[in-house]
């Protein structure tokens, strides 16, 4: 008898196509009926930040994944050139070689409000595990595996924010970010080379590659270390409306499989003696120190 | 995210963005209806109308959870309807011919199904119609557990229930074929 689980994956991967000629005359009706509808929007200056971003997590996730794509798809940028003798690639390539990496992302809406944070670890085998808000959500290879509510202290649905998090940042080679610049521009922006900002690192230790939106004045920065060219800062600013994602990623050395096993965090879930906040934080170690859940000293 | 921008594209007039819509969600709503009717004919027509009706609303359309969920919930409706006037016409003794054209094979065939699809197609029909609404959302529809039940106007306890019976039953159906 099989597995419930490979039940449902022979029923996803049972698959349909579609005659060709067909297609054509669905598309041409769907263009009919689109064109001989009233035009309602008016155009004015792009607010995609509002369009991308439409609920605040949604927005918060939205943007973490531009940030973490933006880093792990090798080649997007091919033409994102730093100082000296660091080259984007250089910087995509290194990320990549890395067994685990941790980022705290802050996001704020406007420059009048608080930032909402968001934390994500990530290791090499495909485990991820989120935490924003309430929930601590784990997911492998893309898929969100479970979700629980650490208030509640109980299996929940995982939020749609964190879900797409972990299965665009699986799936980050069909995400472009070139390709979200143009959609925004609606095809008119043609070019994206971002330029070196001499300006923004005064330190040679620290190079920064800079990609400016053409169609907006948003813009997109990355910190990188010149040595080691590992990644260690992002920023996406859109300076009119006070809109701003900050990412610190962190290499701390990986942590343990058991930080990643949703099992091992449900058994845990009901005791009593586990507070909320340290059930967040539960089997992860802090580099250099303890445990985070009690702050043990380090073995 | 994609999703997103794509609406925002059609909203300020952008109609190439139609096309990528249309191929990113056209095997999944055809899996959908497909599965949800038990009849390719009446899932084409279902899925056209879906595609056409969204078209004609995209200039104005805001939207608010998924694309996919949206498209997924229409269609869904639209399966129920068509099911509602098949029972309907099977009671009141209207001859299918007349009573309307879905259930007429087009010409040409739009929905080309592979073997396994047929099988799991064949083993939706033996479900009873709730199941089969939150197996075929859930699983092809990528609709989360919350919004079936808003859907079927439902508790989510009662959504997994049926999940969990539905999937059980395709697995007893199924087993034998999984196993080639």
């Amino acid at each position: 008898m099989r597995s419930p689980e490979e039940t449902e994956r022979f029923i996803r991967d049972a698959a349909v196509n579609a005659d060709e000629a067909r297609d054509a005359s669905v598309l041409g009706k769907m263009r009919e009926a689109y064109a001989s509808s009233t035009p309602a929007v008016s155009a004015q200056r792009p607010d995609y930040w509002g369009l991308v971003f439409e609920s605040r997590l949604a927005r918060f996730a939205a943007a973490a994944v531009i940030l973490l794509s933006l880093i792990i798809v090798v080649g997007q940028f091919g033409a994102f050139v730093a100082g000296g003798d660091v080259a984007w690639a250089d910087v995509t390539q290194r990320f990549q070689s890395v067994p685990f990496f941790y980022a705290s992302i802050y996001m704020k809406q406007d420059a009048r409000s608080w930032p909402l944070h968001c934390e994500l670890w990530m290791s090499k085998g495909g485990n991820a595990r989120v935490h924003v808000g309430p929930q601590v959500v784990f997911g492998r290879e893309g898929q969100v595996t479970r979700a629980f509510d650490v208030w509640q202290r109980k299996d929940v649905e995982a939020d749609r924010a964190a879900t797409d998090l972990i299965r665009k940042l699986a799936m980050s080679g069909e995400f472009s970010l070139e390709t979200l610049i143009q959609c925004i521009s609606t095809g008119k922006l043609v070019d994206i080379t971002p330029a070196m900002n001499a300006q923004a690192a005064i330190g040679e230790d620290l190079v920064v590659f800079h990609a400016q939106l053409a169609a907006d004045p948003g813009s997109v920065r990355i910190y990188a270390l010149r040595e080691s060219r590992l990644p260690v800062g992002l920023r996406i600013s859109d300076p009119a409306e006070g809109f701003v994602v900050d990412a610190l990623i962190t290499y701390p050395k990986e942590q343990p499989a058991i930080s990643f096993d949703p099992e091992a965090f449900a058994a845990e879930l009901r005791d009593p003696a586990n507070s909320a906040t340290s059930l967040i934080y539960l089997f992860l170690n802090e580099p250099g120190a303890g445990d985070m859940m009690h702050g043990n000293p380090p073995q | 995210m994609e999703d997103r921008v794509l609406v925002w594209r059609l909203n300020r007039g952008d109609a190439t963005a139609l096309a990528r819509v249309y191929e990113k969600y056209r095997d999944g709503l055809l899996r959908l209806a497909a599965s949800l009717l038990n009849d390719h004919a009446a899932a084409e027509d279902i899925v056209q109308d879906v595609f056409v009706r969204f078209a004609a609303t995209a200039r104005t359309f805001r939207l608010t959870g998924s694309l996919n969920g949206y498209l997924a919930t229409c269609a869904a409706n639209a399966a129920r309807n068509n099911l509602k006037a098949a029972r309907h016409r099977e009671t009141t003794g209207i001859d299918e011919d007349t009573a309307g054209t879905s259930d007429t094979p087009s010409p040409e065939r739009w929905l080309i199904s592979s073997e396994q699809f047929a099988r799991v197609s064949g083993a939706m029909g033996e479900l009873p119609p709730e199941q089969r609404e939150v197996v075929t959302l859930h699983l092809y529809g990528d609709m989360p557990f919350r919004e079936i039940a808003e859907w079927q106007e439902t508790s989510i306890k009662t959504v997994q229930s049926r999940y969990r019976y539905g999937l059980d039953k395709l697995r007893s159906l199924l087993n034998s074929e999984m196993d080639i």
